[in-house]
């Protein structure tokens, strides 16, 4: 237990930050990554399992998880955020992608959300909503989403919505800054 | 007997030590996590505008004070009233440099003083950004606000959040901490127990609100469980229907089956037409589309 601990701690002070990108199928997690990354974008396909990227920021290796979204393998991001808690103490934040376009399954979406943010592996982690698709005709404003995902009840744990289109790349940087700070 | 001593300080101590919680608004661009940053001694940090949420804690005097920062972008001020309940007042903070959003900014303070959970509850306002040439006065800002008709207790302190490099933490935000936390003093008792029993009302209404939506999800997903069975047994009756067709029966059988199953088929109300889709898309020789997941 103490080496572990000690490798852990290492690991720490050299500046790794472990980021956790959920949501529906669909919402665009790996679009953002990709984009976040200068990556082509034209042709992706749904995650069946996950990807896991590195990204350097401000002297900081960032290592995302990004997990697919559909039904069938939700139940697994539970075991993913297991998985971070046990060997890397915790996760550093959590970027939870939506559509804010689709209104029909920001419910769907909410619920979701709500099964993650009530685990108590997740206690205290901060939490980027990355409201995706802003592009497109109707997407939701950023206080009808907070009341939408009800994350005006969250008291113990700093959140921020950040609307952004993941295809044109406007408000990715954006919400990386905000945690950025978080983690720091 | 020291156990008895011990018991009786830590109870002198925690009856000393009180705790309030504040809400900091005000519009965009108005200064409020730059604010809060210096009260807290983290100058010089580079803010970027919050759409979100983010809570702190302070020490001024016996209190401990757990201050909310809010967004206050255009598009999120809708979700302040959520807040309200539970603070027990609230500091705002304006731009004294644009007056051209004074107006605004009493608009968005308006709507917050309506709220009923900020009957008595007291304002602090920091006519903030006092290191630029356009800012204005305090007086003005009262104006501006139209404070003169507000009911609730106010005071305005002019201040400069951002310090230079260097320079001393601008005097006045503790002063202005200081009015506020003196007006609170005076009324605890009474306020804190309001404000718990408020915050308790608000967290049963939405506890009693995910209740129901929990509830009526749990019947959406029983229902499309249902449906989907339903289409299922469907289309498995056709598939008997269809192999009678395909000539295995005589001529004479086939004739009473379909007379018989019309009727049937009509007063069922679930997916009759996706039904009749498959059905045409059975005799036209089309695989069956049957769903691709099977939910649970």
């Amino acid at each position: 237990m103490g080496l572990l601990t000690m490798i852990r701690s290492l690991k720490r002070k050299e500046g790794e930050a472990r980021l956790l990108v959920l949501g529906l199928d669909n919402a665009g997690k790996t679009t953002i990554l990709k984009s976040l990354s200068e990556e082509d974008i034209t042709t992706i396909t749904p995650t069946q399992g996950f990807n896991i990227k590195s990204l350097s920021r401000d002297g900081f290796n960032l290592k995302i998880w990004d997990i697919g979204g559909q039904k069938t393998i939700r139940p697994y991001w539970q075991v993913v955020v297991e998985i971070q808690r046990n060997y890397f103490d915790q996760t550093d934040a959590l970027i939870y992608v939506i559509d804010s376009s689709d209104r029909k399954r920001l419910e769907e979406s909410h619920y979701e959300l709500s099964q993650l943010l009530q685990d108590d592996k997740m206690g205290g982690v901060p939490l980027l909503v990355f409201a995706n698709k802003q592009d497109l005709m109707g997407a939701a404003e950023a206080g009808e989403i907070a009341e939408l995902l009800e994350l005006t009840s969250i008291r113990d744990r700093p959140w921020q919505i950040q609307a952004c289109s993941a295809k044109t790349g406007t408000g990715l940087q954006e919400g990386m800054e905000w945690v950025m700070k978080q983690v720091k | 007997m020291f156990g008895l001593l011990y018991n009786f300080y830590k109870f002198c101590k925690k009856k000393s030590e009180r705790k309030i919680t504040l809400a900091l608004l005000g519009l965009d661009n108005a200064g409020k996590t730059t604010l809060l940053n210096t009260i807290k001694g983290e100058v010089q940090q580079v803010t970027s505008p919050t759409f979100g949420f983010n809570s702190s804690t302070l020490q001024e005097g016996k209190y401990k004070i757990e201050v909310f920062d809010l967004g206050g972008g255009k598009t999120f001020r809708s979700v302040w009233s959520k807040y309200l309940a539970e603070v027990h007042a609230i500091v705002y903070v304006v731009d004294a440099a644009d007056s051209q959003r004074f107006e605004e900014s009493k608009k968005a303070l308006h709507d917050v003083l309506e709220c009923h959970y900020m009957r008595e509850k007291a304002i602090l306002v920091f006519a903030n950004k006092q290191d630029l040439p356009t800012a204005s006065t305090a007086a003005e800002v009262v104006k501006g606000l139209g404070l003169a008709t507000c009911r609730n207790s106010h005071n305005v302190f002019p201040c400069t959040a951002k310090t230079p490099a260097g320079t001393a933490v601008d005097e006045r935000l503790r002063e202005g901490l200081r009015w506020l936390t003196g007006f609170i003093d005076r009324e605890y008792g009474r306020l804190n127990s309001r404000v718990e029993a408020e915050t308790q009302e608000v967290r049963q209404e939405e506890a009693r609100k995910k209740k129901e939506r929990d509830e009526r999800l749990r019947r959406q997903r029983e229902e499309r469980l249902r449906q989907q069975k339903e289409e299922e047994d469907r289309a498995r009756e056709v598939e008997k229907e269809n192999a009678l067709h395909n000539g295995q029966g005589p001529a004479l059988l086939t004739l009473p089956v379909n007379g018989q199953l019309e009727p049937q088929e009509a007063p069922e109300p679930l997916v009759p037409q996706q039904a009749g889709e498959k059905v045409q898309a059975l005799h036209n020789g089309v695989a069956l589309g049957l769903p691709h997941t099977i939910e649970r």
